[in-house]
């Protein structure tokens, strides 16, 4: 192996590094234990502390970690097995290496490392990352082709190919003609994680209050958004005693044609994986925000065909007026027998009232019975519900939610749980709204003839607290010191909130860019009844435009590139003194004749030009750069 | 790196000369990508359409970039080639069999040049760089196969740089011809089998070499024939010195005359004839050649030779 191979090498591991140091962030401990493995062996290799291992050895070595990665996540065409399979077969790629073929390949699976890095973020600050370190790479690529080794001019090389590519990549992204929905399914690459639970029982809301995890993000399009927000996730018509369900999946959207759209207003959603098919909405959401996503009966939104599995952005056409349609079914009366007596005959007493007595009279019982709001409620048995109103009275606000509405059905008033978010906190630099999963909360719906599907709070009727404070600030001594209140927290904040509206933003507009946008955009450029030819020939005309722009950069670029010699620049300033004095060289004239012309022409400081001429010479025509000639030259330039 | 496209291309191409020197132009580059080129497309296009499907809008913007890189390197790519300038071909003659020099002097224009790669048939060089504003020499050996006067193979200066995924090339024709002479023999006619072979009017000059008559030493003047230097005398310090014969030696001529030799195969007569040559030009004889078609009068030095030479390389049996 010869020492050109060797620095090739070198910088191709280099390379790989960097694209998957971001990568290692994002796994577990004992996954990047495994990965640092072969880090290790290559940095030795490198050092000529290990001999370079033969064709079998990497053979076995690559079997080996094959097995391994397969054995400790039991499937290896998962994101967390294979990126780090990935990783490992590049790494022992570098050793490998036979020809320029093979370094080449080597830069590519570099880049393959860093596009990984998207199946775990798409913030701003990931996506320069990815950009910085491709530039490393194309940088590796220019070094390994070039024959003087000069990594700093690879760079430069680098930089000034990126530059152009970055343009043209946002004009191409602005521009390719999208589609709605996909083309086939999608491949679920994404780790379980937490969101809002599925059912309502007793502790599926409060475990959620703990989790730190943001669940979206939302920002008003609108100024009179209110403070204290309900996001609409998910509606439970069913109960069985212990758990509410919601219903079947939706088999179409609901027709909203009917309902009042006159207060309309608007919002943009970055939703985070929950791995459910329920998306969340502020008020109650009118409109389907893309197709494959379902308006429920209930007011809430459904993805046909995929979970939540990955960031989700759209924008939400939504009111804070509640919809008068659909009208209650048999559902939302329905009970099971032989479920908690005592709140039955409770309501068995009301059932002769009118609707809205009834409903104030359930609220009067959470009011006035010294209920407390506790993430610590006591551990309920069969018959729950009477438990927590007549007994402990402790409960947060599942519990609450589920005896109301309990309570409303047994009266006879149709009633249904909404599950989903109050509050959050507002980042004041972008004006947005981040909800996390410890804004969970559970409410009600009850019907009423002439309003329809009316909202109540329990949880807010019972201890208002929880409208203006979020669970966090409510119950600080349940959180432990690791939490967000730490003191620091407050002197960094405002650098948080401006890296998190940078961030909103850039998610807004370019990750969230999509058909919609798309169709936006168009029509802002004067685009107007777009169809797949339209947007083709306007996507060939901004490439076109593109490539006119930067064709015009690189000619002002070789034009303030190509600078005059500082020599030059001398001669002419003294030229132009010259001038003045009708001695200036005729462009026919050598140098020397110049001079004796001078010399005869009696001028005071003939000897100073002189000199200045011939330092000229010697700066101009020497082999090497002269520049102790060009500074005599500025000397005398001064004198003359 | 395999330069495979340029061959294809070249076949389909009519050939043109090359006036020299020339500078290449954006019209006499070709580009296509190399194989790791295409391969980094293959990656690119995995990237784009499985983003395409998922609408991951980061992926989408990577593999645009990528895709842009691509182009960019295209351009770049050519001018790896643009204005470097090709100053002249030296073709160096000879024998069938043998390795022929060919050297090509190049200059850079404005920009340094870099891994620069020329080809002509199975010979290849590479040149790693050119400071801008100076100049290089490759240079090419290829293998000669048949004697005959022969356009020059085509020349395939290539570059693959900055990046390796594509190759830029043009072809240069130089306007000379290159003149394999046929492959001498291991033994050629002697001179006396020659003066055997004239003709019974011709003069019969060939002396027996012990007839010379040393005249004496005079001093060396160029053009002497370096087997007439005395050498003695040089080791005595006496300088270069000529041995001196008398004039009649020196009007020494013998003809080669084709019908005389008695050899049936063209190519072998002409390979025996070529080794002759050889002998008599390091031989202080001066020689003529008769074949059909040609008679050249009997002379002596390099042009002469290789006058007689390209005659037997271009010698058709008719």
């Amino acid at each position: 192996m010869n020492n050109t191979e060797n620095k090739n090498r070198l910088f191709i591991f280099l390379s790989i590094t960097i694209s998957s140091l971001p990568v290692l962030f994002f796994m577990e401990p004992l996954t990047v234990v495994i990965i640092l493995i072969p880090f290790t062996y290559n940095i030795g290799v490198f050092s000529n502390k290990l001999p370079m291992p033969g064709r079998k050895t990497l053979l076995f070595l690559t079997v080996l970690f094959t097995f391994i990665l397969a054995f400790s996540f039991r499937e290896l065409f998962s994101r967390d097995a294979g990126i780090p399979l990935l990783i490992i077969m590049s790494l022992f790629k570098i050793l490998e290496i036979k020809n320029l073929r093979d370094e080449l390949v080597a830069c590519f699976l570099s880049f393959f490392i860093l596009l990984s890095l998207i199946l775990f973020s798409s913030s701003l600050f990931t996506t320069l990352y990815m950009f910085f370190a491709a530039v490393f790479t194309v940088a590796v690529m220019g070094y390994i082709n070039s024959s003087d080794k000069n990594f700093k001019a690879s760079i430069k090389k680098s930089l000034y190919i990126s530059a152009p590519s970055i343009l043209l990549a946002f004009i191409l992204f602005f521009f390719f003609p999208r589609i709605q929905g996909n083309l086939w399914g999608k491949k679920d690459f994404s780790k379980n994680v937490s969101g809002f639970a599925q059912t309502i029982s007793p502790g599926s809301v409060s475990s959620l209050v703990k989790n730190d995890q943001l669940a979206f993000k939302i920002k008003y399009n609108d100024e009179d958004a209110k403070k204290a927000d309900y996001f609409r996730g998910i509606v439970f018509n069913h109960f069985d005693g212990r758990e509410w369900t919601p219903d079947k999946p939706p088999k179409q959207n609901t027709n909203t044609s009917q309902t009042d759209k006159s207060n309309l207003k608007s919002g943009f959603i970055i939703l985070y994986p929950t791995n459910s098919r329920y998306l969340i909405a502020p008020g109650y959401p009118l409109e389907s925000p893309e197709r494959g996503i379902y308006l429920t009966q209930g007011f809430v939104l459904y993805s046909k065909y995929f979970k939540i599995s990955r960031k989700k952005m759209f924008e939400i056409k939504y009111s804070y007026k509640n919809p008068y349609l659909p009208v209650p079914e048999k559902k939302h009366f329905k009970l099971p027998e032989n479920y908690n007596p005592e709140t039955l005959k409770l309501a068995s007493e009301w059932k002769n009232l009118p609707s809205e007595m009834i409903i104030e009279k359930g609220i009067d019982l959470l009011k006035n019975n010294n209920f407390e709001y506790t993430l610590n409620p006591p551990v309920y048995g069969t018959n729950y519900i009477d438990e927590f109103l007549f007994k402990d009275k402790k409960g947060f606000c599942e519990h609450f939610a589920s005896s109301f509405a309990f309570l409303m059905r047994a009266a006879g008033v149709p009633a249904r749980i909404i599950g989903g978010y109050l509050g959050g906190e507002k980042n004041n630099v972008g004006d947005f709204m981040n909800v996390r999963q410890s804004d969970a909360h559970a409410w009600c719906e009850v019907w009423l003839e002439d309003k329809g599907w009316i909202q109540i709070d329990p949880t807010s009727e019972a201890d208002p607290r929880r409208l203006d404070q979020n669970t966090e600030e409510l119950f600080t001594q349940d959180f432990n010191q690791n939490s967000r209140f730490e003191s620091y927290y407050e002197f960094i904040e405002p650098i948080t909130n401006i890296i998190d509206a940078l961030n909103f933003y850039w998610n807004q507009n370019i990750m969230g860019f999509n058909f919609n946008l798309q169709k936006k955009l168009l029509e802002f450029l004067g685009v107007k009844n777009q169809n797949f030819i339209k947007k083709t020939a306007v996507f060939v005309a901004s490439i076109l435009a593109g490539i006119i722009l930067i064709k015009t950069g690189f000619i002002i670029r070789k034009k303030i590139g190509m600078k005059k010699d500082p020599e030059v620049v001398l001669f002419e300033k003294f030229q132009k003194k010259m001038h003045s004095k009708n001695l200036s060289k005729n462009e026919s004239e050598g140098f020397l004749s110049y001079i004796k012309r001078i010399k005869n022409s009696g001028i005071e400081n003939s000897e100073d030009i002189k000199e200045f001429v011939n330092s000229f010479i010697s700066a101009r025509y020497r082999h090497k750069k002269d520049y102790e000639s060009i500074k005599k030259m500025k000397e005398i330039l001064k004198k003359i | 790196m395999r330069l495979k496209f340029p061959e294809i291309i070249s076949s389909k191409i009519k050939r043109k000369i090359t006036r020299l020197p020339c500078e290449i132009d954006k019209k006499k580059i070709y580009i296509l990508p190399t194989r790791p080129g295409l391969i980094f497309l293959s990656v690119i296009l995995v990237i784009f359409i499985g983003s395409f499907n998922e609408n991951n809008n980061m992926g989408l913007l990577f593999s645009f970039f990528l895709f842009s890189l691509l182009i960019f390197s295209i351009k770049e790519t050519r001018n790896s080639l643009l204005n470097l300038k090709i100053n002249s071909v030296n073709i160096e003659n000879n024998f069938a069999g043998s390795k022929a020099k060919t050297e090509i002097f190049l200059s850079s224009g404005t920009e340094k040049k870099e891994n620069i790669q020329i080809k002509a048939k199975s010979s290849f060089t590479k040149i790693d760089f050119i400071e801008r504003n100076s100049g290089a020499r490759a240079v090419l050996f290829t293998d000669t196969f048949k004697r005959g006067i022969y356009n020059y193979p085509e020349i395939t200066i290539s570059s693959h740089y900055p990046y390796g995924i594509f190759n830029s090339w043009t072809y240069l024709n130089p306007p000379k011809k290159q003149i394999i002479w046929p492959k001498p023999a291991n033994r050629g006619v002697s001179a006396t089998q020659l003066k055997n072979m004239q003709e019974d009017n011709s003069k019969n000059l060939i002396k027996n070499k012990n007839e010379d008559e040393f005249k004496g030493l005079r001093e060396y003047e160029k053009g002497d024939s370096i087997k007439r230097i005395s050498w003695k005398a040089y080791s005595r310090g006496m300088g270069l010195l000529i041995k001196d014969f008398s004039t009649e030696f020196e009007n020494e001529e013998v003809n080669i005359l084709w019908d005389r030799i008695n050899i049936k195969d063209t190519e072998t007569k002409l390979s025996v004839i070529c080794k002759t040559i050889l002998n008599l030009e390091s031989s202080d004889i001066r020689y003529g050649l008769k074949i059909p078609g040609f008679e050249i009068k009997p002379s002596k030095g390099l042009r002469h030779k290789n006058y007689c030479l390209e005659i037997l390389a271009g010698f058709k049996n008719e």
